[in-house]
C-alpha cells in the first residue's frame, strides 16, 4: 500500500466544493454508505450549506483516525484533541452550533453531535436562572403568571 | 401549534441537549416552559439521559429518620425526597432495589411494622409495596442479585425473630426462609459479596453466609468476639464499620480474605453526635452533624487521607443510599 490516498469531493447545497481524503469522509456514517454505494467522484449534500460543511470537514479532518504501519491506530492525543474541540466550539455562535447539530445528525457523525449538544447544555447550565435561559435560547414561556409563581416555589428536587 | 423545545432545533436533538444539563440545574430548567417541564417529568427523559451517558450518581442521605437530602457528585445539595408515607418510624431498612429507594418495616410507637414503601425518583412518588410476612424492626438487610433479603430482627415487644424473608421486585412478593440462629444473636449488618449474602451479628464471632444458588447457609468464623457496630457501609467489595466503644477507629472487613483491619478517623470532639458512614464517589464518607462530611482516601490503610467535602446535612443523619438519575 502506498501513500496514494483516495480523494473525494463534497459539494454543499450552495455549490461550495471540498476535496477531502476518503478517511475523512468515513467519520460520517451517512457519507461512508454514500461513497460505498455510489462511486462517483463528487457528492452533493443538499442539506448542508458551504459554511457549515467547511466546519464539518474541519472537524472530521482533525478527528480522523490515522492508521500507521503495524496496525496501530492513533489520532491526535486525547488532550490535544480536547483542547482543539474547546477552541472549535468557543468561537461559534449558537446559530452555527444549531446548524452543526442538524448537519451532524443528518450526516451521522456521533462525536460531533455529542460535542455540539454538550455545548448547548453548557450554555443552558451557565445561565443563572430560567429568565436568562429563555432570553439566550429565544424561548417564549407558556406559563401563566400563576403557574410560574407556583413553579418557582417548588423546592423539591424533582416533581410531584 | 406546539412550540419546539428549543427554537432552531428539532425536538429529537433538543432532547439530547437538555438531557446533558446536570441534575444541579434541574429545578431551573424545569421553570423555563411547559414543553421542557413535560419532557423532564417524562419517562423518556430518563431514557435519553441513559443514551447520552448523562446519568449521575446521587447520594440520598436520610436525615432525622424521616426525609432524604439529595447530593450530587460535586456535593451540590439538590433538594429533598419527601418523607415516606405512614407513621414516623425508626429501626427500618433503607435500601435501593432496581433503582428505587425502599423503606422496609421498622417500628412506630413500639409496634413492629410490616409496611414497605418504594420511592421512584423518575416520577417523585412513593407507593406501597407488598407487606412483609412478619412485622419486624432492627433487622439486617442486603440486596443480592436483584433480590432483597431481610434477616431476623425483632417483633413488637422486642422478641427476636428467627427467620428471614426475601423480596422479589418482579413479583412484588415476600417469601419466608429459614436461617441459622444462635442464642442472643444481635443483628449488626448484612452485605452482598460474590452473589452471596453475608450476615454479621454483634457480639458474635460467626458470620452467616447464604448462597442463593444452592439455597444453603454456612458459617464463617471471623475470630472477632466483641463487635458492637452502629454504622456501616460497603465500598468496592469491602465493608467499613464503626463501633460504639472505639470511636477513634473505623474497622475494615475484607470478605475475600476474611481479614479485619482498622483505620484511624479524625477526632470528632466538636460534635456531640457520633460519626456515621456512607459511600460517595466510590469512597467512604464520614458524616458528622453540624460540620462538613469527610471523604476517605483509603488506598493505603496505614496512612488514610481524609478530605473535607462540601456536604453538610442539616440534621443528624443515620444512613444513606445511592441512586442513579
Amino acid at each position: 500500500m502506498e501513500n496514494e490516498k483516495k480523494m473525494i469531493t463534497l459539494k454543499s447545497s450552495d455549490d461550495v466544493t471540498f476535496e477531502v481524503e476518503e478517511a475523512v469522509v468515513l467519520e460520517s456514517q451517512f457519507l461512508s454508505h454514500l461513497v460505498q454505494d455510489c462511486p462517483a467522484p463528487e457528492h452533493k449534500i443538499k442539506e448542508v450549506t458551504g459554511k457549515i460543511l467547511s466546519k464539518v470537514v474541519e472537524y472530521c479532518e482533525k478527528h480522523v483516525v490515522v492508521v500507521v504501519d503495524g496496525g496501530d491506530s492513533s489520532s491526535s492525543s486525547g488532550d490535544d484533541l480536547k483542547k482543539w474541540d474547546d477552541k472549535f466550539i468557543k468561537e461559534m455562535d449558537l446559530s452555527t452550533v444549531y446548524d452543526l447539530i442538524a448537519a451532524a445528525n443528518y450526516l451521522n457523525i456521533q462525536a460531533l453531535l455529542d460535542l455540539m449538544c454538550q455545548r448547548v447544555a453548557d450554555v443552558i447550565t451557565a445561565c443563572k436562572d430560567h429568565k436568562e435561559i429563555r432570553e439566550t435560547l429565544g424561548i417564549v414561556s407558556d406559563y401563566t403568571a400563576e403557574e410560574e409563581a407556583e413553579v418557582l416555589k417548588e423546592n423539591e428536587w424533582a416533581f410531584d | 401549534m406546539v412550540e419546539s423545545l428549543i427554537p432552531g432545533l428539532t425536538d429529537d436533538v433538543a432532547e439530547l441537549c437538555l438531557s446533558r444539563v446536570p441534575r444541579s440545574s434541574f429545578r431551573i430548567i424545569s421553570q423555563v416552559c411547559w414543553g421542557w417541564r413535560r419532557f423532564l417529568r417524562s419517562e423518556r427523559y430518563g431514557a435519553v439521559r441513559k443514551l447520552t451517558r448523562s446519568v449521575e450518581e446521587l447520594m440520598c442521605v436520610l436525615v432525622n429518620n424521616n426525609y432524604c437530602e439529595v447530593f450530587d457528585g460535586s456535593g451540590n445539595k439538590l433538594g429533598l425526597i419527601p418523607p415516606s408515607p405512614g407513621p414516623f418510624k425508626s429501626h427500618f431498612g433503607l435500601v435501593v432495589l432496581d433503582g428505587r429507594i425502599l423503606f422496609v418495616g421498622g417500628q412506630s410507637a413500639r409496634v413492629a411494622l410490616a409496611d414497605v414503601y418504594e420511592f421512584n425518583s423518575a416520577i417523585n412518588r412513593w407507593r406501597k409495596l407488598a407487606d412483609m410476612n412478619i412485622p419486624r424492626y432492627g433487622f439486617t438487610y442486603a440486596v443480592v442479585d436483584g433480590l432483597l433479603y431481610v434477616n431476623q430482627g425483632y417483633s413488637s415487644g422486642g422478641v427476636s425473630i428467627l427467620n428471614s424473608e426475601v423480596y422479589n421486585p418482579k413479583t412484588n412478593q415476600w417469601s419466608l426462609m429459614d436461617c441459622p440462629h444462635r442464642p442472643n444473636f444481635r443483628p449488626a449488618f448484612a452485605f452482598s459479596f460474590n452473589s452471596k449474602l453475608f450476615v454479621v451479628g454483634n457480639r458474635s464471632r460467626f458470620i452467616h453466609i447464604y448462597d442463593p444458588r444452592k439455597k444453603t447457609w454456612e458459617e464463617l468464623d471471623s475470630g472477632q468476639t466483641g463487635l458492637d457496630v452502629y454504622s456501616y457501609t460497603v465500598v468496592r467489595n469491602k465493608v467499613y464499620f464503626l463501633e460504639l466503644f472505639t470511636p477513634e477507629l473505623m474497622k475494615v472487613f475484607d470478605p475475600e480474605k476474611n481479614a479485619l483491619s482498622s483505620v484511624f478517623v479524625p477526632p470528632n470532639n466538636k460534635s456531640k453526635f457520633r460519626y456515621t458512614l456512607g459511600q460517595w464517589n466510590n469512597k467512604v464518607i464520614l458524616f458528622s452533624e453540624g460540620r462538613e462530611a469527610l471523604s476517605g482516601d483509603l488506598d493505603k490503610e496505614d496512612t488514610p487521607k481524609w478530605t473535607t467535602t462540601p456536604i453538610k446535612t442539616s440534621r443528624y443523619h443515620d444512613t444513606s443510599v445511592l441512586i442513579n438519575f
